[in-house]
């Protein structure tokens, strides 16, 4: 996963996360939610963000396709999400991702560039 | 005593044809060897990931007792191999960790019996397979069947498949076979989260996805008769296999506490070579919460298996037409395979009780074992073993070798030879559904790579890894089940 910056790789990370799970061009951005979150590493953030994001989507019964992140403090974020209620027959529904771990987690610049490496349990 | 260099650069000492041994000298932070069980050519796939890695890895663990152990089912997972095994002192500062269970809690199978022949199911097997899909809530965004209230489902993390016994869900008989009566005291429903009784409210009775299964098989060979006649189990049987868990609870409670421990680690000046190998001690305030939340997600996943089979009953009995007794499904044995139990063992000729993580690793108690049921105390624990969706599964009973040897464990399954990712590759331009029908298995799955990754070469051949078991003497095999029709999430 890449990002020209440390918002737009947690960005496209999510938006990887959630095309395992159904194809985003049928998820239209109906609900809006809103989420702050903090850690005490880049590395504890990015399996937050996502861990949070499989959380809201598992127990709203949703699926979410846009994903607008801002930095906040030392190691935090502001972002806005947006998504849709499940339906079995308007989305496809392709794989379940039960959850993000930290075996192998690598969150890094790169040569101008923010990089990431995680694993999903599925 | 031979010696082979592997490619990984990790040492081997051959001590037998089923037994090799992992040095503690190999590595400084190793505070025990590695002993994986395995023939020469189960390890030359096992050198293909990094599970042996992983078994130097689980030798740090504080407190670790005997060896870092390898069913010879053993795989690449998070920080602790699939097929791994673990067993800590508290007296010593041993450690629980979450890693050496898993994500998903209590994930285990059950065996059930019929008195349904093969030439009675195979003539509507696509029909009976196609209504078992329809009435078995599988895979991404299906609820179960049951909905939870906060104080019922508190119920269900303290009692487990007692409760489902309240309920109308089980049968006496079902608990006494199945592991721990399908319930661990000390489970502490207060140190579950609130996000994780959000994600099991809506879940219990659904099989879930990944390589959970509902397999309808008939018993193809007998190798023990006198175990078989008291399993009940005789060729031609036609049998039911159930494999799930504790769900996006159990799921919840492992993050919860990676969360927790990776925080509390330096405090008892833990430093683990992998962050999913985190682990504090047994005696802390975070162990001990973690061990009451697990517990309580493993009584979750018991109860969740004994409502699929109640699901799995009443659709056999309206499709067949036929009433429980003439149907007889009773239950032959529920193992988890994902859990950490107490134990008593005896380590340097003093008996102790220690802390057995089996990650993927089944508990396989020798004849005579207390905790066993007195119809099974003869013969030894049964021991199920699911294979894959084309070959096999094994029903194996357990033997005193793997109480002196293995803390009382076996292997979990045939363990994954290919990755998801390998597996969907392998499929293109195949169609992995016609394939198994044409080898006389019906198979039905929610997710449309979900039998590309599944499929029978993703899997180590059970047959080799079960013929490892029986030759090593931690378990000895009493049938070999071949499937008939599978459905998965």
């Amino acid at each position: 996963m890449f990002g020209a910056s440390r918002e737009e790789l947690f960005e496209n990370a999510a938006a990887g996360l959630f095309s395992l799970m159904t194809d985003l061009r049928r998820v239209k951005p109906r609900k809006a939610l809103h989420l702050e979150l903090k850690s005490s590493s880049v590395e504890g953030l990015f399996v937050e963000w996502l861990s949070e994001l499989l959380y809201r989507a598992e127990v709203g019964e949703s699926l979410f396709s846009k994903f607008n992140v801002r930095w906040k403090g030392s190691i935090g974020l502001v972002a806005e999400v947006g998504g849709e209620g499940l339906d079995q027959k308007a989305h496809v529904l392709k794989k379940e991702v039960k959850a993000v771990t930290r075996h192998g987690l690598r969150v890094e610049e790169k040569k101008g560039k923010w990089v990431a490496e995680v694993i999903f349990d599925v | 005593m031979s010696s082979l260099s592997m490619t990984s650069g990790i040492p081997l000492e051959k001590i037998d044809d089923c037994r090799w041994r992992i040095p503690k000298s190999f590595d400084p932070g190793m505070r025990v060897p590695g002993l994986i069980l395995a023939d020469e050519t189960l390890l030359e796939g096992i050198r293909k990931d990094k599970a042996l890695e992983q078994v130097v890895n689980v030798a740090h663990l504080p407190g670790i007792v005997r060896y870092s152990l390898a069913m010879p089912d053993i795989h690449w997972g998070y920080g602790f191999p699939i097929g791994g095994v673990a067993a800590t002192d508290p007296d010593e500062g041993g450690v629980v960790t979450p890693g050496g269970i898993g994500f998903d809690i209590n994930c285990g199978v059950r065996l059930v019996r019929t008195n349904l022949e093969e030439e009675k199911v195979r003539p509507r097997l696509k029909s009976l397979i196609a209504t078992l899909f329809n009435e078995i809530p599988t895979g991404l965004g299906v609820k179960g069947e049951i909905q939870l209230g906060r104080s019922e489902l508190r119920g269900v993390l303290e009692e487990g498949s007692h409760w489902a016994l309240d309920k109308g869900f089980a049968r006496p008989e079902d608990l006494k076979a199945t592991e721990a009566e399908g319930c661990l005291e000390e489970a502490r429903p207060d140190e579950v989260s609130e996000r994780a009784y959000e994600r099991g409210k809506r879940q219990l009775g659904s099989l879930g996805s990944g390589n959970h299964f509902l397999e309808v098989q008939k018993v193809e060979k007998i190798f023990f008769p006198e175990a078989a006649q008291v399993l009940h189990l005789h060729e031609g049987q036609v049998t039911v296999m159930i494999h799930s868990g504790s769900r996006g609870l159990g799921y919840q409670v492992c993050e919860d506490t990676l969360r927790v421990m990776t925080a509390a680690m330096g405090r008892y000046g833990i430093q683990m070579p992998d962050p999913q190998l985190c682990c504090v001690p047994i005696h802390s305030r975070e162990g001990q919460s973690y061990l009451g939340a697990m517990r309580s997600a493993a009584n979750f996943a018991w109860a969740n298996r004994q409502c699929l089979l109640h699901l799995a009953r009443h659709t056999f009995e309206r499709f067949f037409k036929m009433g429980p007794r003439d149907l007889g499904m009773d239950l032959v044995y529920d193992v988890a395979h994902n859990i950490a139990k107490f134990e008593r063992y005896r380590v340097n000729g003093k008996e102790k009780e220690l802390c057995i993580h089996r990650k993927g690793a089944t508990r396989a108690f020798g004849p005579g074992h207390p905790e066993l049921a007195e119809e099974y105390r003869a013969v030894g624990q049964p021991v199920i073993i699911p294979g894959d969706m084309g070959r096999a599964s094994y029903v194996l009973v357990g033997t005193e070798q793997a109480m002196q040897e293995t803390f009382g464990t076996c292997c979990h399954g045939a363990g994954r030879q290919m990755s998801r990712k390998a597996a969907i590759r392998a499929s293109k331009g195949r169609d992995i559904a016609r394939e198994l029908e044409d080898a006389g298995v019906v198979a039905m799955a929610r997710d449309r790579h979900g039998l590309d990754e599944e499929q029978p070469q993703a899997y180590k051949d059970v047959n080799s890894v079960v013929s490892v078991v029986e030759r090593a003497g931690i378990a000895r095999p009493v049938a070999r089940l071949k499937p008939l029709g599978v459905i998965k999430g």
